[in-house]
């Protein structure tokens, strides 16, 4: 009976199957390779039909980098990779003025910020100088050189891998950078399982080289902007807008916090919401949604006060306390 | 050797010590015997503008037809002298009594005030309220029944499905079968059931809510009344699972 009244609201709403199945898809390629690491690519995935980029953070050895270039295979598009080091300068990134002997004038050559995808690798092992140098690019997806604007590609996604900034040579990134990061994707070992099925796998002799050439890509770039923009038509209630603001507002006036989650947050909570609803074949989102997705966008757009710091509290606990604070709309 | 050098030593110490010794009691034997004694006095005027100075009076009088708050302040003075001050006065305390003195009148004003002391120290102002006003439901204190029926006759059917599903919330809660929290989302109280039958069900009726209520589904009355019905007999299973 429940199924019957089920099949009738759902008439006249978009059919998000294709997507849930292109998803499905790309998860099976990368499985071919990695072990594990579900909730990471799931969360890749969700940054990629929403428009946003992704910060990787995990100790060395836990297969960021391999994820984020075999996310990039799957989609036939525009890849490069920078390994970001402490000598980078800006121009390395997005290019530079090169002069020009037979037509006595300077050409801009385009640095390998000109991508669909961008792996940044290490991204915080390069000073302040060359970080500031993202900033405009991320937000604009455009750079200007020489006061001539030059316009990215649709789609463009920036991965970046870092290493926790306790460890040697790392630099802590500008806050105006970090809230450009869509998702802050914390990267855990493997477990024992996992751990086990990828020692099996090496035993076995398998060829990294040799398996990343059997992955596949799955999507265009065309076909992801169709898919990013089925995404744009999920349906959010206004209840639930109102409560992705009053989750980012909380942050604001919270004591634990010496600085909250900007507006920019609230767009990346209620943007990447849509795009796990899709993910998961659903019309419209739910708290559920909100929530699971919280303390990945939340978490490194906020500053703990020293006390919180000296306490052991993290950015995740104190996210987690506003959930629980804030009252489910029904 | 050694012990006749040092025997030798000692004897001549011990010689020397008994002639000095002689020599003062001789001089003082003599001074005693010549010296007349001259008993001096006062000068009695003198003693008298002495008695009259205000700087040689160490005995305060207290006039006794003081008010009690000018006694009290004489009373409070004199212990803090006595306190800190009696055979003691110096700067070093003079200057920690004021310091004392200020921090405790900060420390009362700000309190007054009702403003963090971390606050004053750390750079982050004091968190303003939110701009807007956030409405919370207890479904314990919402008279249900009586809402479902009004918004039937509003034909109001989405808000009618909320107040059904917020009435099987309700008496899950009082069957203690789930436990009610603001922040709790519907997947949580899904996890929560432990009866399988009626978690299923409880299932469906969660996804048909969703539908309607977060999914902006419209609804008929046909298909409003045979949601009814189902809202109906979870709560009939729930009266069994009780």
């Amino acid at each position: 009976m429940e199924e019957e009244v089920l099949t009738s609201v759902q008439e006249n709403k978009t059919d998000y199957s294709s997507l849930h199945q292109a998803i499905r898809a790309i998860k099976q390629e990368l499985h071919q390779i990695i072990v594990g690491q579900d909730q990471l690519i799931e969360l890749l995935l969700v940054a990629m039909l929403a428009d946003g980029h992704v910060l990787i953070e995990g100790v060395p050895g836990v297969a960021k980098t391999l994820t984020a270039k075999l996310l990039a295979r799957t989609v036939q598009a525009d890849f490069s990779r920078i390994q970001f080091t402490p000598d980078l300068m800006p121009s390395d990134v997005l290019g530079t003025s090169v002069f020009h002997p037979g037509t006595a004038t300077f050409d801009f050559k385009k640095g390998p910020i000109f991508a669909n995808i961008v792996l940044i690798d290490e991204i915080n092992r390069a000073p302040a100088k060359t970080q500031a140098s993202l900033f405009e690019v991320m937000e604009e997806q455009h750079i200007t050189h020489d006061g001539t604007l030059y316009t990215l590609a649709a789609p463009f996604v920036v991965l970046a891998t870092q290493n926790p900034v306790e460890q040697e040579g790392t630099y802590r990134l500008p806050e105006a950078q970090l809230d450009r990061f869509m998702f802050k994707v914390l990267v855990d070992y493997p477990s024992l399982a996992e751990e086990i099925n990828i020692l099996e796998m090496q035993h076995r002799g398998a060829d990294l080289k040799q398996d990343l050439e059997r992955v596949q890509p799955v999507l265009s770039s065309e076909q992801l902007l169709e898919l990013r923009q089925a995404v744009q038509a999920v349906h959010l209630d206004r209840k639930l807008i109102e409560y992705i603001a009053q989750l980012v507002g909380e942050t604001r006036v919270s004591k634990s916090l010496y600085l909250g989650a900007s507006p920019r947050a609230s767009i990346a909570l209620m943007n990447s919401s849509k795009a796990l609803a899709a993910l998961r074949g659903r019309g419209f989102v739910t708290p559920e949604d909100i929530q699971e997705l919280a303390p990945t966008v939340l978490r490194h757009r906020i500053l703990l006060t020293p006390e919180r710091e000296m306490e052991g509290i993290t950015p995740d606990d104190v996210v987690k306390q506003i959930v629980q604070k804030i009252e489910v709309p029904r | 050797m050694k012990a006749i050098i040092s025997q030798l030593l000692a004897g001549i110490a011990f010689c020397l010590l008994c002639s000095t010794g002689t020599s003062l009691y001789a001089q003082d034997s003599l001074a005693a015997g010549q010296v007349p004694l001259v008993v001096r006095l006062p000068d009695p005027d003198k003693l008298e503008a002495m008695r009259a100075d205000k700087d040689f009076l160490y005995h305060e009088v207290v006039q006794q037809d003081d008010s009690f708050w000018k006694q009290l302040r004489h009373k409070i003075g004199r212990w803090l002298e006595e306190t800190f001050y009696k055979g003691r006065a110096s700067g070093f305390w003079e200057f920690l009594i004021y310091v004392l003195l200020t921090v405790i009148v900060v420390f009362v004003f700000v309190k007054m005030q009702k403003v963090g002391l971390s606050e004053l120290i750390s750079r982050k102002a004091a968190p303003a309220p939110l701009p807007y006003h956030v409405v919370e439901e207890n479904i314990h204190e919402l008279a249900l029944d009586v809402l479902i029926e009004e918004a039937i006759r509003k034909q109001e059917l989405r808000k009618a499905i909320r107040l059904h599903y917020l009435q099987s919330l309700k008496k899950l809660t009082d069957a203690h079968l789930i436990h009610w929290l603001p922040g709790k989302t519907n997947r949580s109280y899904i996890a929560e059931i432990q009866h399988p039958a009626l978690r299923r069900e409880f299932e469906q009726l969660t996804s048909m809510f969703e539908y309607v209520w977060y999914g902006g589904a419209g609804l008929g009355t046909e298909l409003f009344d045979t949601a009814r019905n189902e809202f109906m007999q979870f709560d009939n299973l729930i009266k069994q699972h009780a």
